[in-house]
């Protein structure tokens, strides 16, 4: 017996999630807008057959997908969580070691019988991810990370749609590792594979045959361990815990320009609000934090400025760190510009569990618990009845600037109010 | 807040609903030995939902099933996990639509069938676009009160 480890993802996941629970849409042209409906993030695979690229304007598009009649969404990220966690759970359930690894994507591990394919136990599993969930997933299997994410291409490119492809069993490798391009071998980076294209590597073949003097020296151990992944040998572990995150970054695009310091600091108290709520969810502390903003990229005027500061202690409190963000905001504020984007990042985080207290004053101490209180209080009645129930006074937002979602299904699996109709004439 | 519960709508979080069974009548004046069994309870979402992660919801309209015990309304609780199977009342997915009609197996045939007459069976053979989405496995009606 040897570990397989395992690349599962949702096929177009948000687009499937819609098709789900709405069969109007099942099997048509669907594309998915980003917050604010900027942008299309995701495609039925309809729509990728009719030629609409990813990442486009969605203005851009509109009379193409008119005349295509391709339905439009909004981002509905209450169903695509809803739905995630189904799937994640799902998955756990029939793997030995799970990391997820996005909202729709994880790495697991798994017994491989001697020699023996998996194919047939990734067929089983797909069908009874279909049955239970209702959206398509596609399986890479491979020795390693890197190479069970190629697998997971080549499901998708020659496997005629079937979904699934063993890596792990085929000796000779070298055919399909020549059908990867170097910038789909995960782990590289945009800057590594121009680098690597100009030393006249192209593919993952190339890459795992390159000498490995030349990529020790330009990218040290990371560079190395890709190359060791893509000749087999497992250098990069399933990470179990997601908890390790380093930093938190909430960050929107404004539905229209700000230029006025009390607007801009709403929008950021805003942010902050929302990332310091996660931080309390993941029981972990942040220690500094970082408030950015900027005009549109294509004015001729093009302004961005940040602003960072350390916390006088590790904290996750929202009141710490609306006051910190508030003076942070007249920082990276200027007047007569026009901000179209802002944003929060939290740094430095720990785990509360290594949190040490006392090297600090009693009277923080007990401020800090009081107000810790009082952050579980809000996030309690925030969790029961929805976000923003209630806020800080400093947070008061005009409704026209929440994100627009105008294409909005106002359909979900998460709110008895919003379950989908079923029709019984 | 138990900070691991509240981001999993799955997990058994502060929604559930506990509501204490107590089959020992209680005696005034000294302490009752039910209270040591006041954490039996029955929770409904472990009586009606098995398998919470291929459950989902509906809410019906419409009257076609009220001789099933669905009515107008109802708040349907679907699991996708159960094989359908011929007498089972079935979502199904028709020209686009979701249908509640009951699975019905005839001659090696498969038909869907509304249970209210003049309803003619649908041939699942004949369809080309046909799908079972889930088998409904409870319908939840509330009662309302009449004029007396």
């Amino acid at each position: 017996m040897s570990k397989a480890i395992l690349q599962i993802d949702g096929n177009n996941f948000y687009a499937s999630c819609e098709q789900l629970i709405d069969p109007s849409i099942k099997g048509k042209g669907l594309v998915v807008l980003s917050n604010n409906d900027g942008c299309i993030i995701a495609r039925s695979s309809e729509a990728r057959k009719m030629g609409i690229p990813m990442g486009q304007p969605y203005f851009k598009l509109k009379n193409k997908l008119t005349q295509l009649n391709i339905k439009v969404r909004s981002s509905n990220y209450e169903l695509y969580g809803d739905i995630s966690n189904r799937l994640m759970q799902l998955l756990r359930n029939n793997c030995e070691e799970l990391e997820i690894y996005s909202i729709d994507e994880a790495f697991g591990t798994i017994k491989r019988p001697k020699d023996k394919c998996l194919y047939q136990w990734g067929k089983d599993l797909r069908a009874l991810v279909y049955q239970n969930i209702g959206i398509p997933i596609a399986i890479g299997i491979g020795e390693t990370k890197v190479l069970s994410k190629i697998s997971n291409h080549l499901a998708k490119r020659i496997q005629n749609n079937s979904g699934i492809f063993d890596i792990g069993i085929i000796r000779n490798k070298d055919p399909y590792l020549n059908l990867i391009k170097v910038d789909k071998v995960w782990g590289i980076g945009k800057r590594m594979s121009i680098w690597l294209k100009s030393k006249g590597v192209t593919n993952a073949l190339e890459l795992r045959d390159m000498s490995n003097d030349q990529i020790k020296e330009k990218y040290g151990v990371v560079g190395l361990r890709i190359q060791n992944e893509l000749k087999g040998k497992l250098c990069i572990p399933i990470k179990e815990k997601s908890s390790d995150r380093k930093e938190i970054c909430v960050s929107r695009s404004l539905s229209y320009p700000i230029d006025s310091l009390e607007e801009l600091s709403q929008v950021i108290i805003k942010y902050v609000l929302i990332a310091s709520a996660k931080l309390r969810k993941y029981n972990q502390s942040s220690s500094a934090i970082t408030v950015f903003t900027n005009t549109n990229t294509h004015s001729k005027d093009f302004f961005k400025s940040e602003a960072t500061e350390k916390l006088s202690f590790p904290t996750s409190n929202s009141k710490i760190m609306i006051d910190k963000s508030l003076s942070l905001t007249k920082e990276i504020f200027k007047p007569y510009k026009k901000f179209i984007k802002a944003g929060v990042i939290l740094h430095k985080l720990q785990s509360n569990k290594y949190k040490q207290n006392l090297i600090f004053d009693k009277q923080d101490i007990q401020e800090d618990l009081y107000l810790q209180r009082l952050d579980n209080i809000i996030d309690n009645i925030n969790s029961r009845n929805g976000i923003d129930t209630i806020g800080w006074g400093s947070s008061i937002i005009e409704k026209e600037w929440r994100p627009r979602r105008k294409k909005l299904s106002s359909i979900k699996t998460t709110n008895i109010e919003n379950i989908p109709t079923i029709y019984a004439n | 807040m138990d900070s691991k519960s509240s981001h999993s709508s799955l997990n058994e979080d502060s929604s559930t609903i506990l509501i204490p069974l107590v089959t020992e009548t209680i005696s005034a004046g000294f302490p009752s030995p039910a209270e040591d069994y006041i954490e039996l309870g029955i929770d409904l979402n472990k009586y009606l939902i098995k398998n919470p992660i291929s459950t989902f919801f509906l809410r019906v309209s419409g009257s076609s099933m009220n001789n099933a015990g669905i009515y107008n309304n109802d708040l349907l609780i679907i699991d996708r996990s159960i094989n359908p199977k011929s007498g089972h009342i079935v979502v199904a997915l028709l020209d686009g639509e979701f249908t509640l009609k009951r699975l019905i197996k005839k001659q090696d045939n498969y038909y869907l069938r509304a249970d209210k007459e003049n309803y003619p069976a649908i041939n699942i053979y004949e369809y080309i676009d046909i799908q079972i989405w889930g088998v409904a496995i409870y319908s939840i009606h509330e009662l309302k009160k009449t004029k007396a």
